[in-house]
């Protein structure tokens, strides 16, 4: 369970003449996430969803609040628990090293935990297990990058971000620059792969549709502070004036195939 | 009636040598909006891109594009550049860095609209003036005066937009004009279009890979699938009754994300009237 309650930050903005001004990111941040769950983390662009999850990752220092995962600080958590939480990031592309093969990408956080020779043959198998898991031939793990389209090196940093067997995984904006129709699919494996591995998501979007679709509940942030916090079924009772705004600008789509009637007017 | 016409339209690389395009047919009707939906590299944004002959030179073609009588394919680069921008417009995918970010938006419309339409200093201002009031903004001078960092993405999308609108085009390609944008943005340029459609009767063609979006704008649609049109007709029957079965994946797809998002929205306007459960 992770609890973070009054989270502040601010960055030291540049090219002020006497001393230097703050730029105040996240200005009152709380909230819950229980284990199992998933909690969604909407916002627009600069409203400090991705501060938040560099800090809980520990890439980022914070300035005030307080953060506690399963009961223990967050500084203290983080030293105790290496590989226990994880990151997936949006642009995939960049997130790995175009001049290792896919083996030697997903294999090294595991290789940074453990280096004995012991270990390499449970790498081994761990990495055989996690590829068939994401539904990719062996074959792949003997190609480079370029050689793979972008849904299934997002894939493939899902099953890097897995291999340490994390209790708890931050999806940055994982699926924002894939086609609608690969979205889905990720969608779908990481569901299966929620309720198989027991993990705990921390999804960070601004697409209502797929938050919707993956979480249990929702955080609304804008402007460095959760201006409202749903459960997705709830969504329809928003009471902020821009919640309810951006829950009304979604075009959802209808269509009568399959059997499935979507016929009542959402506008 | 059909206002543009393509034929038997071949792309290829020929650094590579790989079709790009192959064999794409297909019809623009009169004040209608053709959508043209595919994943990314299905060759959408080759195929309108080369209506308007703007493809760098080592990307070929070959086949017919019938507009106002005559095959564009075969003219000369004069007839092909009064064409594009005044008859055929086309709105870009990125309107950030579309526009150019060291002069003022005011500055770059009535530039546009002085090369085109061969109009004055002052009546281009004008005109972009109007443009920009019958695209809704509040103080259109205010927009008119700003460099374009200044306003938002959306903001620059209806900007150009009421560029397209000034110079009444036959024909307005719009290539992914909302993916860049949220959704709130992403709405109110949906809606733009809509009353863009409404208003002038402009044949729109539409690309995009957000089924959603397409929806709500086309008449008729298109399914291109690695360089092939795999599947066209009415929105309508090609939504509810797709036959390809690439068509149907995609509409599987993409209900599946929207059906958690509408029953999520049902379950809580059931619970609407139950006070003491809402949050």
């Amino acid at each position: 369970m992770i609890t973070v309650e009054h989270l502040k930050k601010s960055y030291k903005t540049t090219g002020t003449m006497f001393g230097s001004a703050k730029q105040h990111v996240l200005t009152d941040v709380s909230f819950h996430l229980r284990h199992g769950e998933c909690l969604g983390i909407v916002g627009e662009s600069g409203s400090g969803k991705s501060t938040l999850s560099r800090i809980l990752l520990g890439l980022e220092r914070y300035d005030g609040g307080t953060i506690l995962i399963d009961g223990m600080p967050h500084n203290k958590w983080v030293k105790q628990n290496k590989g226990k939480m994880s990151v997936v990031f949006q642009d995939y592309r960049t997130s790995v090293n175009p001049n290792w093969t896919i083996e030697q990408i997903i294999s090294e956080p595991l290789n940074m935990l453990c280096q004995s020779e012991g270990g390499r043959k449970q790498h081994a198998a761990i990495i055989a297990e996690l590829m068939e898991r994401i539904q990719l031939p062996r074959g792949y793990l003997h190609k480079h990058p370029h050689e793979l389209s972008g849904g299934q090196l997002q894939r493939i940093c899902i099953a890097r971000a897995l291999t340490t067997r994390p209790r708890y995984l931050i999806l940055d904006e994982a699926i924002s620059s894939l086609d609608v129709s690969v979205q889905s699919q990720i969608l779908t494996l990481l569901k299966e792969l929620q309720a198989e591995y027991s993990l705990t998501y921390l999804f960070i979007a601004h697409d209502l549709q797929a938050v919707t679709y993956l979480c249990d509940h929702l955080a609304f942030l804008r402007g460095g502070v959760i201006i409202e916090e749903l459960d997705c079924n709830h969504i329809h009772s928003a009471q902020n004036e821009y919640v309810q705004q951006l829950v009304g600008s979604v075009l959802p789509f209808q269509s009568a195939f399959g059997g499935r009637s979507t016929e009542r007017e959402l506008t | 009636m059909s206002i543009l016409k393509v034929k038997n339209l071949n792309i290829v690389d020929i650094k590579t040598g790989r079709v790009i395009v192959k064999n794409a047919s297909f019809s623009v009707q009169e004040h209608a909006c053709l959508g043209i939906v595919g994943e990314s590299g299905s060759g959408k944004s080759i195929t309108v891109r080369e209506i308007l002959g703007v493809n760098p030179r080592w990307i070929q073609s070959a086949g017919e594009i019938i507009f106002e009588g005559r095959n564009l394919l075969d003219e000369n680069e004069k007839l092909r550049k009064s064409v594009r921008g005044k008859k055929i417009s086309m709105i870009l995918q990125d309107a950030m860095t579309a526009f150019n970010p060291i002069e003022k938006i005011g500055l770059q419309m009535r530039q546009t609209f002085m090369q085109l339409l061969k109009a004055s200093k002052k009546e281009a201002e004008q005109m972009s003036l109007a443009g920009l009031k019958k695209m809704n903004f509040a103080d259109p001078r205010k927009v008119y005066k700003s460099y374009p960092h200044e306003l938002s993405g959306g903001m620059l999308q209806r900007c150009m937009i009421a560029i397209a609108l000034v110079l009444q085009p036959s024909i307005i390609i719009a290539d992914e004009p909302t993916t860049a944008l949220d959704s709130i943005n992403q709405l109110e340029v949906v809606k733009q279009f809509q009353y863009l459609k409404e208003l002038s009767g402009t044949t729109l063609i539409l690309i995009s890979h957000d089924l959603g979006v397409v929806q709500r704008l086309a008449d008729n649609v298109i399914v291109m699938k690695d360089g092939e049109i795999v599947e066209d007709g009415a929105a309508a029957a090609v939504f509810n009754e797709p036959k390809h079965p690439y068509t149907q994946y995609l509409v599987e797809t993409r209900l599946q994300l929207s059906n958690s998002y509408t029953n999520s929205l049902q379950n809580g306007g059931e619970q609407e009237h139950d006070y003491s459960r809402a949050p």
